[in-house]
C-alpha cells in the first residue's frame, strides 16, 4: 500500500512539497516504514542527519504511534521530529 | 458553560491576544487567575535571533490540548478554566508565541494547572521551531523527543527557553 508521510519542522527540508510518498506491505509496522524511509533520506536528502529520524515519532492525526504498531489502512501520516514549542 | 478554549493562530491573521484569555477564564466563582505568555526573545544561546518561525502539525496539537484539559479536569476537578492558543508562522523578537491562563477559586489550583498546561504545550504538543540569526543562518530548535519509551531511551530536554 502507498503510505503518504507529512513532513514537520527539521524534514520539511527534505522534499518541498512537505510529504514524502512510499510503497510498503500491506502489514507493515510502524519499525519497519521507519526504516523504509531511513533508505528513502539516503537516496534523495543525502545531507539529512540520519539520527534525527531515530528519535522522531510517527502519528496520525489523533496519536502518537509506536514501533510495534500496524499502519492504519488510511496510511496518511505524519514524521514528528523532537518538538519545541512556546 | 464552556470551561476550556484551545486554539492555533495563524498569525498571518490573527495575533494571540493575552487580554481575551484572561477574560475566558474569569468567573464569579473563582478567586484565582494565573497566565503564561511566551514571547520572541532575541537572544538564544549566546546567538542574536531575529525572528522564529513556528511549525505545528494542528490536527494532533489540538488532540494534546485537549488531552491536557480532561486530565486537568480530572485532576482539579471541575472548578477550573482553561485557554490553550499557539502561534503558527513566522514571529519577529517581541511577538507572542504562547498563551496559556488558568481560573479556579484559589491559586494553588491556578498555580499548578497553568505550570502544568504551558509544559504540556512544552513537551508534547506536535509545535516546532525555526530561529533565525542575524547572520541570517537558521536552525530548527532541540526539543524532547515524543517517541514511545520503548523506542526511546532517554528524552532531550529543550535547553535556554522561556
Amino acid at each position: 500500500m502507498k503510505v503518504d508521510i507529512q513532513l514537520y519542522g527539521a524534514f520539511r527540508q527534505c522534499d518541498a512539497t512537505g510529504h514524502i510518498q512510499l510503497e510498503v506491505s500491506d502489514a507493515c509496522t510502524v519499525e519497519v516504514l521507519r526504516q523504509a524511509l531511513a533508505t528513502h533520506l539516503s537516496q534523495h536528502c543525502p545531507g539529512f542527519h540520519s539520527g534525527l529520524l531515530q528519535h522522531s515519532a510517527f502519528a496520525d492525526a489523533t496519536q502518537i504511534l509506536s514501533d510495534t504498531q500496524q499502519l492504519p489502512s488510511h496510511a496518511q501520516l505524519a514524521i514528528l521530529p523532537p518538538v519545541s514549542g512556546g | 458553560m464552556r470551561r476550556t478554549f484551545y486554539a492555533v493562530c495563524d498569525v498571518q491573521h490573527q495575533k494571540l491576544d493575552p487580554a481575551a484569555a484572561l477574560e475566558f477564564v474569569s468567573d464569579p466563582n473563582f478567586g484565582a487567575i494565573t497566565s503564561f505568555v511566551g514571547r520572541v526573545r532575541a537572544r538564544n544561546q549566546g546567538r542574536i535571533v531575529t525572528a522564529i518561525r513556528y511549525d505545528l502539525f494542528e490536527p494532533l496539537v489540538l488532540q494534546v490540548f485537549r488531552d491536557f484539559g480532561d486530565s486537568a479536569m480530572a485532576k482539579f476537578g471541575k472548578d477550573l478554566k482553561l485557554y490553550i492558543a499557539h502561534a503558527v508562522g513566522t514571529l519577529q523578537v517581541g511577538e507572542l508565541a504562547v498563551v496559556v491562563a488558568a481560573g479556579t477559586p484559589h491559586r494553588d489550583e491556578a498555580f499548578s494547572a497553568c505550570r502544568m498546561a504551558i509544559e504540556a504545550v512544552k513537551h508534547t504538543a506536535p509545535i516546532w521551531k525555526q530561529e533565525h540569526y542575524e547572520d541570517g543562518k537558521s536552525e530548527w530548535s532541540e526539543g524532547c523527543s515524543l517517541c514511545q519509551p520503548s523506542q526511546e531511551e532517554g528524552i532531550k530536554g529543550d535547553r535556554g527557553d522561556a
